[in-house]
């Protein structure tokens, strides 16, 4: 008897526990306040679940910083606590008014800055090409001017000699973040390069030898995205685009 | 009408010269230029607005109003402005009795406060009924602003008398020394009742008054409609605070946001270029107590009352009162009088997508088999919603595509756009009804709302809509007014055509570039009387200048 007794609590417990929740009423959103108020576009998203344990980091970087968004009405939101990962080439922002961590619908945002507590910032837009990628990704603009150097971080998982991660689980593969350096040219066309004077130059194959030649004159060996910046502006001033 | 020729005199030819000029100060104004002194009940009002204001705001939202003398409101428009320039219009009731109105103007939004007053312009409105006009009220000329006379503008006319259904050529002559800070020359050339005729030079600024308006935002494009309103308790009228109002607007891509109404129960929306007359769909959500929701009207009150003066028209006033009722009349009887206000709602779509973003799976139910409830097109067609009838009570739920299993609570369900909390809306909907279905299985967020999902059902019938209750309603609402040239261009009458010409005004245009000599013509109507051309010019720094001539028109 003791046992049908407890079987029977087990059962209804199970039965309550996986059924249907009577449909609630009222205001579904009951709690918000005043503080949650903008006369802005609100920003739009879903909740953020991607979590990794492989070693590597999917996260441009691993901080939380501040930073602002501008959508795609020109709306600007500034304060907000972001994330990049650039796994999923995805933006995410902390909400803590409501204590949510949420990936922001790419495509409502036109823009965002990062801004890092020594004071630099970053800047990252919203860029389409048809021919080279399809669809938008995130590129951070290293240089703005009739030709934009920009560029798109991906984490990719690779493989690699086996470790154990933090819960102790054997594995062969990790994240690693690759710089993908694009200019984008005046008339809005999207051109890859690698880091090399040959690949830059090949960008421009009308003045192709001209530019490998004022690269070498300066030592510009695009080591760096500092030299890569001033192979970019000074490609930009010598040659009339 | 041919009677009113014989007063007419050769010190007409410039009846004044005045130049309004206005230090650009800190306080922002808006200077309204309608192409009439005085209409009648019915007519439409074109104006011109101008911002005199320090910095260019590019894209700014003015709001023009017909109050009467003391702050009655009538009606108003809101106008955009681009580079600080307007034009727009105004319907004049049928129903305003006769007597003296303002038409009033002002930013609509500022980013901060008192730096906005009113300008106030004064208009004679004719009721189209009235036979006998006897007395008129006038607002007392003590509180109108001083001009002071100036000659800058030169107006003529080859002759200073003219029949009716005459070409009439006019050269505006402008002074070099403007050549560079030209902004804006606007000419009108109507038909002109003298009693009212100082009115297109008299201007009155004042404050606001109350808290309405003008309304303070900041960091928004002011491009758009500010909407507020109030959320009151049913029961006894307190306002409601803390309750989620959700502003919807049906459309193919339909518009959603909300706002958490304040301790006042106040709320408030932007909608960025919102054009025409708007259906919003209002809904204020409470746990506690029963809402009732509410829009303001948005009207400004002016600080001060104006000091009155009745005055008698003489027998040639009223004449020529009874003229204009007629011209009027005439002119609603012989021409088709078409409407200039094009309702239609259009708001700038940024986003190319829904507030509840791409959709999970949008199916269209009549491209499968004939499925005659919704019950059945969940089952069939819908993959992830749970839709289940126990004993009456129907409750839907959407598959967390992140966690892979289902959400514990209703999903966000909208009806063409609208959301409604009665999962048993849907439940008489068969393939028939439904155009599509946007199924969205992932948690959804806009801005600091949760939806478990969204279930969002279009119905072939698109003007389908939840009932109204006193919590939820739909509102006509009129945004910014479309824009509208006020361009009127020379028109080519028949002399010897039998069909009357009652037309009051005959010219109306803007010129955006310096030429020293302006010219251009007009034909007169068959009215005859006073007519007058009205020159405005405005300068870069915000300087107007104003300038009149009048010329009579009389039977050959």
């Amino acid at each position: 008897m003791r046992l049908k007794f407890k079987l029977l609590i087990i059962l209804s417990l199970l039965i309550s526990a996986s059924g249907i929740e009577a449909q609630e009423e009222g205001n579904p959103w009951n709690g918000l306040t005043t503080k949650s108020n903008f006369i802005n576009y609100k920003i739009p998203g879903k909740l953020y679940f991607y979590q990794s344990f492989l070693r590597g980091s999917e996260f441009l970087y691993n901080d939380w910083n501040y930073g602002s968004l501008v959508l795609e009405n020109g709306e600007k939101y500034d304060s907000l606590v972001l994330k990049v990962n650039t796994f999923l080439d995805e933006l995410v922002v902390f909400n803590n008014r409501i204590g949510a961590h949420i990936q922001i619908d790419k495509n409502a945002v036109s823009e965002f800055q990062l801004n890092f507590k020594s004071g630099e910032s970053v800047l990252f837009k919203k860029k389409y090409s048809e021919k080279i990628f399809k669809g938008y990704r995130y590129f951070q603009v290293l240089y703005e001017g009739k030709l934009n150097l920009i560029v798109w971080y991906k984490t990719e998982e690779q493989l690699t000699s086996n470790y154990r991660d933090a819960l102790g689980m054997l594995r062969n593969s990790e994240l690693l973040t690759k710089n993908n350096y694009y200019l984008e040219l005046t008339n809005g066309e999207i051109i890859k390069f690698t880091p090399k004077r040959k690949s830059l130059a090949s960008v421009f194959p009308e003045n192709k030898k001209a530019i490998i030649k004022i690269l070498r004159k300066n030592r510009n060996y695009l080591k760096n995205d500092g030299e890569i910046i001033r192979a970019v502006e000074r490609i930009e001033s010598e040659f009339n685009f | 009408m041919c009677n009113s020729f014989k007063n007419i005199r050769n010190s007409c030819l410039m009846a004044f010269i005045l130049m309004l000029y206005l230090n650009v100060g800190a306080q922002d104004k808006v200077l309204v230029f309608p192409d009439k002194t005085s209409c009648v009940s019915g007519d439409t009002i074109w104006f011109s607005t101008c911002i005199i204001s320090e910095k260019d705001n590019g894209k700014q939202v003015v709001q023009v109003q017909l109050d009467g003398l003391n702050n009655h409101h009538i009606l108003k428009n809101l106008i955009l402005c681009q580079n600080r320039f307007g034009e727009g219009y105004l319907v004049v009731p049928d129903s305003l009795s006769s007597g003296n109105y303002f038409i009033k103007s002002f930013i609509k939004y500022s980013e901060q406060e008192g730096l906005n007053i009113v300008a106030r312009r004064p208009v004679f409105i004719y009721n189209r009924f009235d036979e006998n006009i006897e007395n008129v009220e006038k607002p007392g000329t003590e509180s109108y602003s001083e001009f002071r006379s100036n000659n800058q503008l030169n107006v003529t006319t080859g002759k200073n008398s003219y029949n009716t259904r005459e070409n009439v050529n006019v050269m505006i002559e402008l002074p070099p020394e403007l050549k560079e800070s030209f902004s804006k020359l606007y000419i009108t050339a109507s038909f002109s009742d003298q009693r009212t005729e100082r009115y297109s030079s008299e201007w009155i600024f004042s404050e606001y008054s109350g808290n309405e308006l003008p309304t303070t935002v900041k960091q928004i494009i002011p491009d758009g409609v500010l909407i507020t309103g109030k959320v009151t308790d049913k029961n006894n009228n307190n306002p409601v605070e803390g309750s989620t109002v959700l502003l919807s607007i049906a459309d193919s891509v339909p518009y959603f946001d909300y706002c958490i109404s304040d301790a006042s129960g106040n709320f408030r929306f932007y909608l960025h270029e919102a054009f025409g007359k708007a259906n919003l769909y209002i809904q204020a959500l409470d746990d506690s107590v029963e809402t009732k929701v509410s829009l303001n009207n948005d009207f400004i009150n002016t600080k001060e009352e104006h000091a009155k003066e009745k005055t008698w028209l003489s027998a040639d006033e009223k004449k020529t009162a009874k003229d204009i009722i007629n011209a009027s009349y005439f002119t609603r009887l012989f021409n088709n009088i078409t409407s200039n206000s094009k309702s239609n709602f259009k708001i700038a779509k940024h986003f190319k997508y829904p507030f509840y973003g791409v959709a999970t799976s949008r199916v269209y139910p009549d491209q499968f088999i004939d499925l005659p409830n919704f019950e059945e097109i969940s089952r069939e067609l819908l993959h992830g919603v749970l839709y289940r009838k126990n004993k009456n009570e129907v409750s839907i739920r959407l598959i967390n595509n992140s966690l892979e299993e289902l959400f514990k609570h209703e999903p966000l369900k909208l009806l063409n756009g609208i959301p409604v909390f009665d999962p048993e809306i849907f439940s008489g909907f068969g393939s028939n009804d439904i155009k599509y279905i946007d199924v969205v299985t992932d948690e959804k967020y806009f801005g600091d709302l949760k939806f478990n999902g969204v279930l969002a059902v279009f119905t072939a019938d698109e003007t389908l809509l939840p009932e109204n209750t006193d919590g939820s309603k739909l509102f006509e609402y009129n945004c910014i007014q479309y824009p509208a040239s006020w361009k009127l261009e020379n028109k080519t009458t028949d002399p010897e055509t039998n069909s009357p010409d009652f037309r009051q005004v005959y010219y109306r245009n803007t010129f955006e570039n310096y030429t020293p000599m302006q010219s251009f013509s007009f034909i007169t109507s068959d009215l005859t009387g006073k007519a007058a051309i009205r020159v405005v010019l405005i300068t870069n720094e915000g300087n107007v200048y104003c300038n009149h001539k009048t010329i009579d028109i009389k039977c050959d």
